[in-house]
C-alpha cells in the first residue's frame, strides 16, 4: 500500500513517512489500514519481531488523536485527544519516549510517567502521547486520574505479557478498565508471534492481523562441533579453532564476511565477561580508522560515570566489542546501540532486555544460554519458545543483509537434536491468562472496587467477563464461585461493605489504603489482625477475646473469619506497655502471602517449634495448637524466615546467615527487600487505624532495610554508609548522622579504611560543610579518641585502604549468580 | 540393575572428592560409567564427577538413578584394604545396594532420588585465564593460606606472565607466585577473585597432590578446577564462587 492512500491519518505523518523514505507499508502495516486500525477500528497485531509493529502503533495513535477534527488540513499538529501507550518494561518507556520525540516537530507533546504510584499524574493530562507502564497505569486508574477517562487510544505493547505470572494479571486487568472507563477507546494491541492470537483478538473486540512477514528472511539453526545446521537441513562449515569456544567462532566468522553478531547470555555478569572476551576477537579485524572512532566513543562512555561497569565498557568498546543490559546507563546504552548501528562495534553480549523492543538488528544473532537461573524453580530453567524467538527475530538488517541466521549452541549430538526439537522446529506457547490465581484474582477484586469500576456483584462479574480470563476459560459458572468466596473474604475482613438492601458493595477506607498500598489483601489481613490483637492484649492484661464480635458476624458464609478468631487467645501478657519486638513484626509479615517463606528441612522442625515456645510471647496474633499440622507448620516456616530477618538486623554476617538456613545471598536481599515493603504498608495500615504501634515497626523496617541494630539506624540511614561503614564509623566514636556533620575528617577516613572517595560521599551525603578529603589522614580507628580529634597525623603507613576490611573482605556470592 | 566390582581405592577417592560438599546425593548409572553432580546447600561449591566403566573391574548397568548417604557408604568403603575389590549390586526389589567386601556383606537403604537436591547446570562461563599446575602446589598455597586468613585471592598477572595466589590476615599475609617455569601451562588473562577458604580447603583434600590441576580464573567469577582421578579413567571438575565486593 502507497503511503498516500492511508486514509484519516494527518497529512504531516504522510510527509513525514516520505522524509523518512517510506513510500510503501510493509504488507502487515497494510493489512492494518485495511483493518481499520486508523478508523479507529480495534487490533491485534501478531507480527514477527522488527517486522514495523511500532509504525502501527502510530498510525493508530496519530489517527486517533486528531480525528475528531477535520484532518485534511495540512498546517496540523492540533490535536484534541490522548493516546496511551503500554509498555512491559521501565527501560523500554524512555526509549519509545525517544522514538515518539521526532513528532514534536509536528506539535505534539509526549510524556512519559513510570515512577512512584499513588498519584494521579494530572501534568500528564496535557499530553498528546503519554507512555506508561501497566503498573503506573493501574495505578493512575486506582488514584482516580480524570484525564483517563478522555483517552482516545491505547495501545499495549508486547501484549504477549498477559502470560506472565507477576504482571499478567495486570495488564490484563488495566485493559479491560480502561475499556470499560471509556468504552468508545480504540484499543491496539501489539504481540510477537504466539500460538492463539485470535484468542487475544476475541477478547478485545478487535480485528486481527496474524502474520509471519519478515522484511527480511530469517534462518534458525544450531551450531555443533564444526557446522552450522540449518533449519531447512543445509550444513555450513563453521570451524572453531583450538582455544576457542564456539560464539568466538561464529563472531569471527561473520566478521570475515563483515558483519556483526548479538549474543544473548543469560546474566548481567555473563554479559560483561562475554563481551571483554570477545574484544579480543573482533579487535584483530578493526582498521586504523575504526580504532580512533571507537577510542573516541570509549572516551565519552568514560565520561558518563566513573563506575566500574563504565569502565569495563569502555575497554571492551575500544576493542570493537561491548555488552548491554539493564544496569547501564540510558546514555551508555544509547551510545553502544549507535556504535552498534554504525557497526563499529561488531559484537554485542546482551541480556534479554535487548529482545524485549531494542532496534538493534544484526546478521548473525547467537542464542548462548538457552537456560536460566530462576529461584523459585530452584535450579536452571529452559527459556520459553516465545523467548528464544524474539531473540532469533534481531537476525538480519533489512536492505543490508540477504537474510538474517539466528543460532543455538550445541556441545552434544544430544543437544543438538534437543534444541532443534526445543527452539528451532518448535512454535510458541499459546498465551493464557494467570489472571485466575487467587492473588492476583483478590488484589484485583478490591481495586475494581475501590476504584469503583463496579459497584455491586453483578457489576463484578460484568466486568470481570471483560477480561482475557473470561474469554479463554470453558467452566462455566467457575468465575461466579470464584468471585463469590474472594467477595465472601474481603467483606469478612472489613475491606469491602455490602449494603443490606440493594447489594450495593463499597471498599471501606481500610479497603481504599490496601488496594492504594498495592498489596495481597490477604498480607493485609493478617497484619492488620496480628496489630490489632496486639493492642488489644496489650491494653487489656486480662483480655480473653481478641476480637470484636459484632462486626463481622451476621449474614457472613461460614469459612471466613479473621485468622484471630479461628484461635482462642491464650496469650500470656509479660510484654505490658512496650511495644512489639522486631521478631514479633518480622514474624508477622513472613506470615503473608506476599512473602516467599523459607523451606523447612527435616530436623528444622524440633529446633523451631522449641524456639516458637521460648518466644511465644512474642508473636503478634496467637500461635497455632501443635495439632493442627499444616498451620503449626507454616508456623514455623514463617519463624524460620523471620530469625533469619532477626539475625540481619542484628548484623550477622552475609556468610554466616547463608550457612545457617541454607540460601544464597541473593535469597537474602530478597527476604529483606519484601520484608521492608510489608514493613512500610504495615505501618502505614496501622497509621490508618490509628494503632500505636507504628513507631515499633517503623524501627523494625530501618533495621531490616539497613541490616543493622537500633543503635545505628540514624547512620546507616545516610546514603552510602551502609550496614559495615555504619558499625565501623559508630566504633570510632561516630555515633548519628549529626556526629557524622561534625566529625573530624581524618577519624571519618580511618573508620573507612582510608577509602577517600567513599569517605567524600559519605560526608557529602551527610551534609558536611568541607567533605573534601584533600590532604586529610586517616586516623587508626583503635587510636582515635572517640569524637574529639588529637593525633590527627598518625599512622597512615599501615598499609590499608587496598579496599580490604577486617573479617569479611566481600560477600560469599553464589553460583546462581552466573 | 546395576552390578560393578571396583577397587576400594577408587571407589574411596571417587566418594571424597564428592563428600566434601555434599552429606547426600545421586548416582548417574550410565552404561559408561558413572555420574555425579552437587552442589552444596548455600549454592556456592559445586562438583560435576565421572568414573568411566574402565574404572571398574567390571561394571554392567542399564541406566538408572540412585541416591545415596555419602558418609555412610563412605564407612563401608573404608572397611576395606586400599587393594581389595567392592562389590556393588542394586537390588531391584527391595531398592537396596548390596556391598560385598571379602565375605562382608552390607545392605544399604537408598534414598529417593527426589528427595535429594536438584542436580545444579554447570553454568556457561566465560573464564579468562587458564592454568595448569600441580595438585601439591595447589596444596601449598591452600595450607599457607590458612595459616593467616579466611579467605584466598587468586589471580593472574599478565605483564608478568604469572599466576599468584594472596592471602591477608590481620596482621601477617601470604604471598605465593608461579612463574610460567614452575606451571604446567598458563594462558594469561585478566583474572582474580577472592575465595573462601573454607570450600577450597576441602576441595583441595581431594586434589591428590600428583594430579595434574587444570584451573579456569576470572574476575570476580566462579573458578573451576578439573583433574583426574583413578588412572586417569575419571575426572572431577569443581565449581566454586567467588566473594564478591559489595561495597
Amino acid at each position: 500500500m502507497d503511503v498516500a492512500d492511508i486514509p484519516g491519518v494527518p497529512s504531516w505523518l504522510k510527509e513525514h513517512l516520505r522524509e523518512q523514505g517510506i513510500e510503501e507499508l510493509y504488507p502487515p502495516q497494510a493489512e492494518a489500514v485495511e483493518r481499520g486500525v486508523t478508523d479507529g477500528e480495534n487490533l491485534v497485531a501478531s507480527v514477527p519481531t522488527a517486522s514495523g509493529k511500532t509504525l502501527i502503533a502510530e498510525l493508530a495513535m496519530f489517527s486517533a488523536i486528531t480525528d475528531s477534527q477535520d484532518n485534511g488540513g495540512d498546517d496540523s499538529g492540533e490535536t484534541d485527544g490522548t493516546a496511551l501507550y503500554i509498555v512491559p518494561l521501565r527501560a523500554l518507556a524512555s526509549e519509545k519516549r525517544e522514538e515518539f520525540e521526532q513528532f514534536e516537530a509536528y506539535g505534539l507533546d509526549v510524556g512519559v510517567s513510570t515512577g512512584n504510584y499513588e498519584s494521579d499524574g494530572g501534568w500528564l493530562a496535557d499530553k498528546d502521547v503519554v507512555v506508561a507502564t501497566s503498573e503506573k497505569v493501574d495505578s493512575l486508574v486506582r488514584n482516580d486520574a480524570p484525564w483517563i477517562d478522555n483517552l482516545d487510544c491505547v495501545v499495549a505493547d508486547e501484549v504477549h505479557l498477559v502470560d506472565d505470572g507477576e504482571r499478567g494479571p495486570t495488564l490484563e486487568v488495566t485493559l479491560a478498565k480502561l475499556r470499560k472507563r471509556n468504552p468508545a477507546l480504540q484499543t491496539v494491541a501489539l504481540s510477537a508471534t504466539i500460538g492463539n492470537a485470535d484468542a487475544l483478538a476475541t477478547w478485545l473486540d478487535a480485528e486481527l492481523v496474524d502474520s509471519t512477514w519478515r522484511p527480511i528472511d530469517l534462518k534458525k539453526g544450531v551450531h555443533y562441533g564444526q557446522a552450522l545446521h540449518l533449519e531447512d537441513g543445509s550444513q555450513k562449515r563453521l570451524p572453531v579453532r583450538d582455544s576457542e569456544k564456539q560464539t568466538a567462532a561464529i563472531v569471527r566468522d561473520t566478521l570475515e564476511d563483515d558483519g556483526s553478531t548479538l549474543v544473548f547470555v543469560n546474566s548481567r555478569r555473563n554479559a560483561e565477561a562475554a563481551a571483554r572476551r570477545l574484544a579480543s576477537t573482533t579487535e584483530p579485524h578493526l582498521d586504523s580508522e575504526e580504532r580512533d572512532r571507537l577510542a573516541e566513543i570509549a572516551a565519552e562512555i568514560r565520561e558518563v560515570s566513573d563506575t566500574e561497569t563504565s569502565d569495563d565498557l569502555a575497554s571492551a568498546v575500544e576493542g570493537g566489542a561491548a555488552f548491554h543490559h539493564a544496569g547501564l546507563s540510558r546514555e551508555h546504552r544509547s551510545l553502544v546501540e549507535d556504535a552498534f548501528q554504525e557497526r563499529l562495534v561488531k559484537v554485542i553480549s546482551a541480556t534479554p532486555t535487548l529482545a524485549a523492543g531494542v532496534n538493534t538488528p544484526s546478521r548473525r544473532v547467537v542464542v548462548r544460554d538457552w537456560r536460566r537461573y530462576d529461584g523459585t524453580a530452584g535450579g536452571m530453567q529452559p527459556l520459553s519458545v516465545l523467548e528464544v524467538h524474539q531473540m532469533m527475530g534481531r537476525a538480519g538488517r533489512p536492505g543490508l543483509d540477504p537474510y538474517g541466521e539466528a543460532l543455538l549452541l550445541a556441545s552434544s549430538h544430544d543437544e543438538l537434536d534437543e534444541l532443534f526439537e526445543r527452539y528451532v522446529w518448535a512454535d510458541p506457547e499459546p498465551v493464557r491468562s494467570k489472571l485466575a490465581a487467587e492473588p492476583a484474582l483478590r488484589t484485583h477484586i478490591l481495586s475494581t472496587v475501590a476504584s469503583g469500576f463496579a459497584n455491586s456483584r453483578d457489576e463484578l462479574l460484568e466486568f470481570l467477563e471483560a477480561t482475557l480470563y473470561a474469554s479463554q476459560t470453558t467452566e462455566g459458572g467457575r468465575l461466579e464461585t470464584v468471585v463469590d468466596e474472594v467477595i465472601a473474604y474481603l467483606e469478612a475482613n472489613e475491606f469491602l461493605t455490602r449494603e443490606d438492601g440493594d447489594g450495593h458493595l463499597r471498599a471501606t477506607s481500610i479497603g481504599q489504603t490496601v488496594s492504594r498500598l498495592y498489596l495481597d489483601p490477604m498480607s493485609a489481613a493478617e497484619m492488620l489482625d496480628g496489630l490489632r490483637e496486639f493492642e488489644q492484649t496489650a491494653s487489656q492484661p486480662a483480655s480473653r477475646s481478641p476480637h470484636d464480635g459484632e462486626t463481622a458476624a451476621d449474614g457472613e458464609p461460614p469459612g471466613f473469619e479473621t485468622a484471630s478468631e479461628l484461635v482462642s487467645d491464650e496469650l500470656d501478657d509479660t510484654d505490658d506497655s512496650s511495644g512489639p519486638t522486631a521478631m514479633g513484626l518480622y514474624h508477622l509479615v513472613s506470615r503473608t502471602p506476599d512473602m516467599y517463606e523459607l523451606y523447612l528441612r527435616s530436623g528444622d522442625e524440633e529446633e523451631y517449634s522449641m524456639e516458637a515456645y521460648d518466644r511465644e510471647d512474642e508473636f503478634l496474633g496467637a500461635m497455632p495448637s501443635e495439632f493442627e499440622d499444616s498451620r503449626f507448620e507454616d508456623w514455623l516456616s514463617a519463624l524460620k524466615t523471620a530469625r533469619l530477618l532477626e539475625d540481619w538486623a542484628d548484623e550477622c554476617e552475609e556468610g554466616v546467615i547463608t550457612d545457617r538456613y541454607g540460601v544464597g545471598p541473593g535469597d537474602i536481599r530478597g527476604k529483606v527487600e519484601t520484608a521492608s515493603w510489608l514493613l512500610n504498608a504495615a505501618e502505614r495500615l496501622a497509621g490508618e487505624q490509628g494503632l500505636d504501634v507504628t513507631p515499633a515497626i517503623r524501627e523494625a523496617r530501618v533495621r531490616v532495610e539497613h541490616g543493622v541494630r537500633s543503635e545505628l539506624v540514624d547512620l546507616a540511614g545516610v546514603r552510602g554508609v551502609g550496614r559495615k561503614r555504619a558499625r565501623r564509623l559508630f566504633a570510632a566514636g561516630i555515633e548519628s548522622r549529626e556526629d557524622l556533620r561534625e566529625a573530624k575528617k581524618g577519624v571519618v577516613l580511618g573508620a573507612l579504611r582510608g577509602r577517600e572517595k567513599t569517605a567524600q560521599n559519605i560526608l557529602e551525603n551527610a551534609g558536611h560543610r568541607d567533605p573534601s578529603m584533600d590532604g586529610v589522614a586517616p586516623v587508626e580507628p583503635d587510636e582515635a579518641p572517640p569524637a574529639t580529634g588529637g593525633g590527627q597525623t598518625t599512622a597512615n603507613g599501615a598499609g590499608e585502604g587496598t579496599g580490604e576490611e577486617d573479617g569479611s573482605p566481600a560477600d560469599q556470592s553464589s553460583l546462581g549468580d552466573f | 540393575m546395576f552390578n560393578a566390582i571396583v577397587s576400594a581405592d577408587t571407589l574411596r577417592t571417587a566418594l571424597d572428592s564428592v563428600s566434601v560438599l555434599v552429606e547426600e546425593c545421586k548416582l548417574r548409572l550410565e552404561e559408561d560409567g558413572l555420574e555425579i553432580r552437587a552442589v552444596d546447600p548455600a549454592n556456592v561449591g559445586m562438583v560435576d564427577l565421572s568414573l568411566s566403566a574402565a574404572a571398574f573391574e567390571s561394571y554392567e548397568t542399564d541406566g538408572g538413578v540412585i541416591g545415596v548417604n555419602l558418609s555412610r557408604l563412605e564407612d563401608i568403603a573404608g572397611m576395606a584394604e586400599a587393594d581389595q575389590l567392592i562389590h556393588l549390586e542394586l537390588d531391584e526389589e527391595t531398592r537396596k545396594l548390596e556391598i560385598a567386601i571379602d565375605g562382608l556383606e552390607y545392605t544399604l537403604a537408598l534414598i529417593d532420588p527426589d528427595s535429594i537436591r536438584q542436580e545444579p547446570d554447570l553454568p556457561d562461563l566465560d573464564l579468562a585465564a587458564e592454568i595448569i599446575l600441580e595438585g601439591r602446589d595447589v596444596n601449598r598455597a591452600v595450607k599457607a593460606s590458612d595459616m593467616v586468613s579466611d579467605h584466598i585471592a587468586l589471580g593472574v598477572d599478565e605483564a608478568e606472565d604469572m599466576f599468584y595466589v594472596d592471602a591477608e590476615g590481620d596482621t601477617d599475609d601470604v604471598h605465593f607466585e608461579l612463574g610460567r617455569e614452575d606451571l604446567i601451562d598458563l594462558t594469561a588473562g585478566p583474572a582474580r577473585s577472592l575465595f573462601s577458604l573454607d570450600y577450597l580447603k576441602d576441595m583441595n583434600k581431594a586434589i591428590p597432590s600428583d594430579a595434574e590441576v587444570r584451573m579456569e580464573l576470572g574476575e570476580e567469577f566462579p573458578v573451576k578446577m578439573h583433574f583426574d582421578i583413578a588412572e586417569g579413567q575419571g575426572t572431577v571438575t569443581y565449581m566454586l564462587a567467588p566473594r564478591v565486593q559489595s561495597d
